[in-house]
């Protein structure tokens, strides 16, 4: 599991938007998630084209002040997207 | 619709909704048991322009020692006592009522009303839904149901199956209870005593409102009444759990649920003092339920 590793949502999942936060919903495994804000966002960043590192950047340069925590959101964000079976990797 | 006690005899007609299950029963007793557990949801005739009933449950004496039960022909249980008979027809009348509604999402909620306002308390067994439902009634709000509400997928009209309140003794419900009516109902061989809402206000049984507030009742030893504003997000997540006819729908009900929790105002309730926890909801109510003292918003970091 590289860092480098282009992330992307697994098919079947269904999405709502509701306001800033956001329902995960796969149908056939019967896996749901409410996102936050915060969630929300890396979720969107999450597109196929950039990796867990990239996104790291991209939320520590948008929100200097709390750069490192920024950081951990997103390393614990994208690993409860995995453990929900929500994102795939690809190699870049 | 919703007399109570009619229908006894060969053929009751039990309606949620749109949809009607008929249950065929000759023993007297039992009609008067099952009068007693759900006489607010039978309805007299069937008209010409129903639907056709979803299901058809029927119950045979065995030498009139126990009793088994038939469902669409097919023999489910057998050797039953009256008392275990009479529980059990109303789960079964239940689950074809609730698989039966292809155009309507039920919830695992109770429901009630001041006025045309509908509340929608939704919560798993055990969340106090039922000690809630009769403390409100007892403040003068109307009663739609303590286990099942239907909403249509506009969202605009909800519906209850006012079955009698289950009230668990684990609750510790009945030291009140005894306070709201004069003679409370034995407690059955589970632990429920199965309470008319009649019995608590004549004439509060309720058909069809407008839902306007969904709160989630949760039940803590030794909390404080804890009132708190869910994000249309939150409480789309809170739904699903809930929502029971689920497989009728090609995406789960998920898009339903979502435009539905999006179109009103939810709460979770904490609490462990139902009728301070009623007295909270009443409060919350008559403000409109904007007051900045009820908080607002979710908690920002979690992923649930």
């Amino acid at each position: 599991m590289a860092v480098n590793n282009r992330l992307r949502p697994v098919a079947g999942y269904l999405v709502e938007i509701l306001g800033e936060e956001i329902v995960l919903f796969h149908p056939e495994l019967l896996k749901i998630a409410h996102l936050n804000r915060t969630a929300a966002l890396i979720w969107g960043l999450c597109d196929g084209e950039r990796s867990e590192a990239d996104i790291c950047v991209l939320l520590a340069d948008a929100y200097p002040d709390s750069a490192e925590d920024m950081k951990q959101d997103v390393r614990d964000t994208i690993s409860l997207f995995k453990s929900i079976g929500a994102l795939e990797e690809g190699e870049i | 619709m919703h007399s109570p006690g009619t229908g006894i005899g060969q053929h009751m007609a039990i309606r949620f909704g749109d949809n009607t299950v008929i249950l065929c029963c000759d023993d007297d007793l039992l009609c008067q048991q099952l009068s007693t557990l759900i006489g607010h949801c039978l309805v007299d005739v069937l008209s010409p322009d129903s639907p056709a009933p979803s299901s058809t449950l029927q119950v045979a004496s065995e030498q009139g020692q126990s009793w088994l039960l038939r469902k669409d022909g097919t023999q489910i249980c057998e050797g039953l006592s009256r008392a275990d008979m009479a529980e059990r027809l109303v789960y079964e009348v239940t689950i074809a009522l609730v698989v039966g509604s292809p155009d309507r999402l039920v919830f695992h909620a109770a429901g009630l009303a001041k006025g045309e306002t509908g509340l929608i308390l939704g919560g798993e067994s055990g969340s106090g839904k039922s000690t809630l439902s009769t403390c409100m009634l007892a403040r003068s709000y109307d009663f739609l149901s303590d286990e099942l509400v239907s909403v249509s997928l506009t969202g605009e009209a909800m519906q209850g199956f006012p079955r009698s309140i289950a009230l668990k003794r684990s609750l510790d419900s009945h030291h009140w209870l005894h306070h709201l009516i004069k003679r409370p109902p034995p407690c059955t061989a589970s632990g429920i005593s199965y309470v008319d809402p009649d019995s608590l206000r004549p004439g509060c049984v309720r058909d069809l409102v407008r839902p306007g507030i969904l709160l989630f009742p949760k039940y803590l030893a030794n909390a404080s009444t804890t009132m708190r504003r869910l994000s249309p997000a939150e409480a789309a997540y809170r739904l699903m759990a809930l929502l029971l006819n689920a497989t009728l729908f090609p995406d789960r009900g998920f898009s339903a649920v979502a435009r539905f929790a999006r179109s009103l105002a939810a709460y979770s309730l904490d609490y462990a003092d139902a009728d301070q926890a009623a007295k909270c909801i009443e409060q919350a109510i008559e403000r409109g339920f904007c007051s900045s003292s009820i908080g607002k918003g979710g908690p920002d970091k979690s992923l649930s």
